[in-house]
């Protein structure tokens, strides 16, 4: 609820000044969290977004490992390989605060933002690059969509589609992106993804976790019926 | 061609080979990324790389040497000589080990960040490397202290050939490899960080004057040795208060020692260390009764109490031999107290009533990292006192009452809690860290 404004459920994105309210709400009244709180109130009430910056933990894929990523063929591929395939195809690794990470043309990192959020259950959020790295040809994120509810680092899908290697600065106070606000409308169902029964979110980037759901096993199954 | 028969030959090309691939080694070594922010990794390697050099160089001047020994000594001395030689090259390469695993991949930034920021704080600019090893242990070592190298150390090559003055510090510090993860246990690197301290400033010796001279059956070497490992826990609880004793008692008891009495010959008895720990929280007010509305404070004064009752028992009254070295020390150990205090910057040691203490244990709870705090309208990072100091009463607070060491340790859910809480707790210490380099930086 916008604070002065009963009985009318607030909508629409959430100006500089109401984050701020929903950031200095009480514990007990389900606050939005950034940690560490490294906002500047005067550009947070003109952009009336919130800026993120890169953390130092990334996944990088390896491409000479894997011909191609094709799930569903063959007659036993199933779910454990498919995640044994994602395992090889993904190396961790972690950049320190004085090291640049340079990222080639046409490569594609998964990093995760330095803060740590905490939705609240009325709001949720959308990450949205900088125009100040956009312009050099960098694309932070393609799942924007920050749920109600959700809490830990999101993960960021970084990829350079410029002509040149761009270096990034894990761990500096250059913003990488920003993240605008969205209000809840009632009956909001909180984030219920992998983190949602854990005390603790992601502390870093994710796999990605395509072969997770009912959905993708019966697809599998079905692809394979059909290949027999 | 030396003239000297295939088995010495041999031996002297297969060190030259192993030292040029060492070299080679080297180089590569010096474009990976190392967790240290400063340039210790850097400089060990072109210390390595200039004394493998050196003895590369020594190594050809034999191979081709035309001498001839005159008789059996003579030719048993040259072997001896070369055997050094090849076996300071093996010396070598541990080293580089330690390099290799102090890179960012083996040893990711956080908390081993943290601990390095703290040592140069203390001290003026030594040189700290800081990495895993396979053994089970925590360890210390002063790669460049002269009077801790014997004569066939690769490093006594230093003194005797570069004419080192011995007044350098490379600390490397070790911890195991299989508590990499394991963030609440790498307080105990606090203590490696006292050794250090103790070695600059020469807290021992001081400390040791305050001792009445006195007959004593037990030998000095034992004595300084044991109060040597006092004051490296002063040092840690100086600065890590409660923190540290708890990961002291969680590591003895994954390594299954909480029970033993006496482990080993240069440590004092275990009962007795825990014993000068707990002394020395109280004796630096770091005893949470300041908050004893808190629940969190409670159960760790719960905790505490249950300790002290624990080490009253016949386990410790028993070892009267060694409770007659605790309390001829106990003189020393309060003057050791008082020097360590003064030696600490104030910003640097744990107090609980500091600050909004119990906000940050709230933090760790709803799953937060506890990293830095807005006081009146600033950011300020937490001290990496109060981060594991949050993270640990959290995590005694689920331990079931009354506390029955070790064994209250030992659960299931007790050990998946403590995962938890190093992934949170490592990721609060890297924005810490870097929030700290931020104001560093004047941003």
């Amino acid at each position: 609820m916008t604070p002065g404004i009963p009985n009318i459920h607030p909508t629409g994105a959430l100006s500089g000044r109401e984050i701020l309210t929903v950031l200095d709400r009480k514990q007990e009244d389900d606050p939005l969290v950034v940690m560490p709180p490294f906002y500047d109130e005067k550009s947070l009430l003109s952009a009336n977004c919130l800026d993120l910056r890169l953390g130092h933990e990334f996944i990088l894929m390896r491409r000479a490992e894997l011909p191609t990523l094709a799930f569903g063929k063959g007659d036993d591929f199933g779910k454990e390989d498919i995640n044994i395939t994602l395992h090889r195809f993904y190396e961790t690794t972690y950049v320190g605060f004085n090291d640049d990470f340079v990222l080639h043309p046409g490569e594609l990192v998964l990093g995760s933002t330095l803060e740590y959020v905490v939705l609240p259950k009325d709001v949720m959020g959308y990450i949205i690059g900088r125009s100040s790295w956009g312009r050099l040809g960098l694309i932070i994120a393609t799942a924007i969509i920050i749920h109600p509810g959700f809490k830990g680092c999101p993960t960021l899908e970084i990829v350079n589609i410029g002509n040149i290697p761009i270096h990034l600065f894990p761990g500096s106070p250059i913003p990488i992106a920003q993240v605008a606000f969205h209000w809840v409308g009632p009956g909001q169902k909180s984030y219920a993804g992998r983190y949602s029964t854990q005390w603790v979110g992601p502390t870093g980037p994710g796999y990605s976790r395509i072969h997770i759901g009912d959905v993708f096993e019966k697809w599998i199954a079905f692809r394979k019926e059909k290949n027999r | 061609m030396m003239p000297w028969g295939p088995m010495l030959q041999s031996l002297v090309n297969q060190a030259i080979k192993r030292s040029e691939h060492l070299q080679k080694r080297i180089k590569e070594l010096e474009s990976w990324r190392f967790t240290s922010r400063s340039q210790a990794p850097l400089f060990l390697l072109r210390l390595l790389s200039s004394l493998n050099d050196q003895i590369c160089n020594n190594l050809i001047e034999f191979d081709k040497s035309t001498f001839i020994p005159i008789n059996y000594q003579g030719y048993a001395a040259l072997h001896g000589e070369i055997k050094v030689l090849a076996s300071m090259i093996a010396n070598l390469y541990t080293y580089v080990s330690y390099i290799e695993a102090a890179s960012t991949e083996t040893n990711p930034p956080g908390i081993i960040s943290a601990i390095e920021r703290i040592a140069n704080a203390l001290l003026s600019k030594p040189k700290v490397l800081i990495c895993p090893s396979l053994q089970c242990n925590y360890a210390y070592h002063n790669l460049l202290s002269k009077k801790n190298l014997r004569s066939e150390d690769t490093f006594a090559f230093l003194f005797d050939e570069k004419g080192f003055e011995g007044e350098e510090h490379f600390a490397v510090f070790l911890y195991p490899l299989a508590l990499r993860d394991d963030v609440l246990c790498h307080a105990l690197l606090m203590h490696e960080v006292g050794h250090l301290l103790d070695e600059v400033k020469t807290i021992v010796p001081q400390a040791l004057e305050a001792l009445e001279p006195k007959p004593y059956r037990y030998p000095a070497e034992e004595l300084q040795s044991f109060f040597t490992e006092f004051v490296a826990d002063i040092v840690a609880v100086c600065i890590l208060g409660p923190a540290y004793l708890f990961a002291f008692i969680e590591f003895l008891t994954s390594l299954a020692l909480l029970t033993d009495v006496g482990v080993f010959k240069t440590h004092p008895p275990l009962n007795f260390r825990i014993r000068n720990i707990l002394d020395t929280i109280i004796s630096y007010g770091q005893r949470f009764g300041a908050f004893v509305g808190s629940k969190y404070a409670e159960n760790a004064e719960r905790f505490l109490n249950g300790l002290g009752k624990h080490l009253s028992n016949e386990n410790i009254n028993a070892d009267t031999r060694s409770s007659e070295v605790f309390d001829y020390l106990q003189p020393a150990i309060v003057l050791a107290r008082n020097i360590i205090k003064d030696d600490v910057p104030a910003t640097l040691r744990f107090s609980p009533t500091s600050r909004l203490f119990e906000k940050y244990i709230v933090w760790v709870e709803k799953g937060i990292p506890p990293a830095a705090d807005q006081l009146d309208g600033e950011i300020k990072p937490l001290s990496l006192g109060e981060i594991l100091n949050a993270a640990w009463l959290y995590q005694i607070m689920h331990l079931e009452f009354p506390y029955e060491l070790p064994t209250c340790l030992l659960g299931s859910d007790y050990s998946i809690r403590l995962i938890d809480i190093s992934r949170l707790i490592q990721l609060a210490i890297r924005q810490n860290e870097d929030l700290i380099l931020y104001k560093q930086a004047g941003i």
